[in-house]
């Protein structure tokens, strides 16, 4: 074999090899998949039910990165309502290297009353027992 | 939908009270200063005057000239009618870093005094106050039993040392209904508009007596005529009246400066009284007036302390002049200050304490005095005297705030005088609903 053409079969191994690293990451970061969209909605009812039943063990589960700050302020907020319902609308998912940003709006009802509609972006991170809430944001 | 539905109602409860007032004639701020009559107090006489005139006596009192006071007094009163807070009692405050609400602070906020918290960005609190003032005592002097002694013209030892001294029993009341609104424009920044519907009512009753410290038991040179062509020493003056309509507008914005802790703030605030109320029926104050004032709050808990500290400019107001020449004059300026706290004795159940007070700038006030005769004798009567100066007047503020449901407030104060300063009224009921949208 000639040296062209085995630079020729040597560049082909490297965009062979270079299209086999990058296809699914241009995958990932485009829409989520159907499992990792269903597992994240599972995970927004859970946050969506810590909130509203005032659950903290529940709330930590959805996000293990809790601290004491947090909790703090958290337990806090939750005796500070009598009622608390949340209603969340999954509006735009993305994903990529399996961590996911999900942007949401919310719409709660505190004490009987509606509180205006506002957005949320959760930034979503896989934990041992499927996906957790790593950060939330506004 | 809720939120237009709101104001709807809002606008539609503010179009219902009525523009323009009811009165009987004369206006009210007339009653006083033109009791005895327009030429004043006038008594009989069948005795002539040396050059053969026949005499007509003309008796001369400061109250009677300047009673317009009486006027300026309640003028300033109702400059001044304590609002109650036009703010929500339930603020939320989002944690943005867990999407969860903690209300802002327990309680649901003062009465009669502002806190640094605001309704929240498109929020509505709207609500309806009554409150009721029955004055009692202007300067500690009793309205039931008003002295003056009204002197001769040209008072002088002998015929014309005859004075008329009067009790007045003057009997005035100012309820006042008032719907509020407060709106949201950001989170932490609002605009209120409180208008109130203002039935006043005033009644005055003088019995004038002829007292004869020059004449003696001459009768015939000053009388009055008992009616039957009689002669005798006493008439009794009445008049009353019963004014409602609009009152004095008040529009607010306030804006909180600065936030910290667990629910302390600091808020800046200025309110705009427009002259809507018939002054001359004593439903406003007849001048504009303007007041910038701070509400400083702690969020301690349960325990919510604040502090009010406001400067009022007011305009030029015929109540202030003279009603019966059209002369207007500036309405005195005040510091308006107030320190208290609330305390949520239950997550349904708020109590509240204040010392509302105002510093009265340059007014026209009221004092007892002694009358001495010119008799020989040097009879003294009771009278008063009229005099300018400044005066602090203080009220204790005691209410409490109930969530019966929903965020339904039915709220109740009482505003007791502190001292005798000014136009006072012991103890005002104050009772109102407030809902937050």
């Amino acid at each position: 074999m000639t040296s062209e053409p085995r630079r020729r079969a040597g560049a082909r191994a490297w965009v062979i090899t270079a299209a086999l690293v990058v296809a699914p990451i241009l995958v990932q970061a485009g829409a989520a998949t159907k499992t990792q969209e269903e597992a994240v909605k599972r995970l927004l009812q859970n946050y969506q039910k810590a909130i509203e039943t005032k659950d903290l063990s529940l709330f930590r589960s959805v996000k293990p990165s809790l601290s004491g700050e947090e909790e703090r302020r958290l337990r806090k907020a939750f005796d500070s309502t009598r009622t608390h319902e949340v209603s969340i609308t999954l509006e735009g998912l993305e994903c990529q290297e399996g961590q996911c940003l999900a942007r949401l709006t919310r719409r709660d009802t505190l004490d009987g009353s509606i509180v205006s509609s506002f957005p949320q972006t959760l930034r979503i991170a896989p934990g041992p027992e499927g996906f957790v809430i790593d950060e939330i944001g506004r | 939908m809720m939120r237009r539905r709101v104001l709807t109602l809002a606008l539609a409860t503010l179009a219902a009270l009525p523009a323009a007032s009811f009165a009987q004639t004369p206006k009210l701020a007339h009653l006083l200063p033109t009791l005895f009559g327009p030429q004043g107090l006038i008594v009989d006489s069948s005795r002539p005057l040396p050059d053969g005139s026949t005499h007509s006596a003309h008796f001369n009192n400061a109250f009677h000239s300047r009673f317009t006071q009486f006027n300026a007094a309640l003028a300033s009163q109702i400059s001044a009618l304590p609002l109650p807070a036009p703010s929500s009692g339930f603020t939320y405050t989002m944690d943005p870093t867990l999407g969860v609400f903690t209300r802002s602070t327990q309680s649901f906020g003062p009465i009669m005094v502002e806190r640094a918290e605001t309704v929240g960005k498109g929020k509505v609190a709207a609500g309806f106050a009554v409150q009721r003032f029955s004055f009692d005592a202007i300067e500690g002097i009793d309205l039931g039993e008003l002295p003056a002694v009204f002197t001769h013209d040209d008072a002088a030892p002998g015929g014309r040392a005859d004075v008329v001294t009067t009790s007045s029993d003057v009997q005035a009341s100012i309820t006042q209904q008032t719907a509020f609104v407060t709106y949201g424009l950001g989170e932490r920044f609002d605009a209120s508009l409180a208008v109130p519907f203002v039935i006043a009512d005033l009644s005055v009753t003088s019995t004038a007596t002829v007292q004869r410290l020059g004449t003696g038991s001459d009768t015939l040179v000053h009388y009055y005529d008992s009616g039957s062509g009689g002669v005798g020493n006493t008439r009794e003056y009445a008049r009353s009246g019963r004014a409602s309509g609009l009152g004095d507008v008040t529009l607010r914005v306030k804006g909180q400066a600065a936030r910290w802790g667990g629910g302390h703030g600091l808020a800046f605030a200025v309110d705009v009284r427009m002259p809507t109320g018939d002054e001359e029926n004593l439903l406003g104050a007849g001048a504009w007036g303007v007041r910038p004032f701070g509400a400083m709050s702690f969020g301690l808990g349960r325990f919510s302390p604040h502090v009010n500290l406001g400067y009022q400019w007011n305009g030029e107001s015929l109540l202030a002049g003279n009603v019966v020449t059209g002369e207007s004059q500036d309405l005195a300026d005040e510091l308006a200050y107030a320190v208290g706290a609330d305390l949520a004795a239950g997550s349904r159940l708020t109590l509240c304490v204040d010392l509302v007070g105002r510093y009265v700038i340059d007014s026209s006030r009221i004092a007892e005095s002694t009358f001495v005769g010119l008799d020989a004798a040097a009879t003294r009567f009771s009278d008063i005297r009229f005099d300018e100066g400044s005066y602090n007047q203080s009220s204790l503020a005691l209410g409490f705030k109930a969530n019966p449901a929903g965020r339904l407030l039915l709220v109740f104060n009482v505003l007791l005088k502190l001292d005798d300063h000014g136009l006072r009224d012991s103890v005002t009921p104050l009772l109102a609903l407030d809902y937050t949208f």
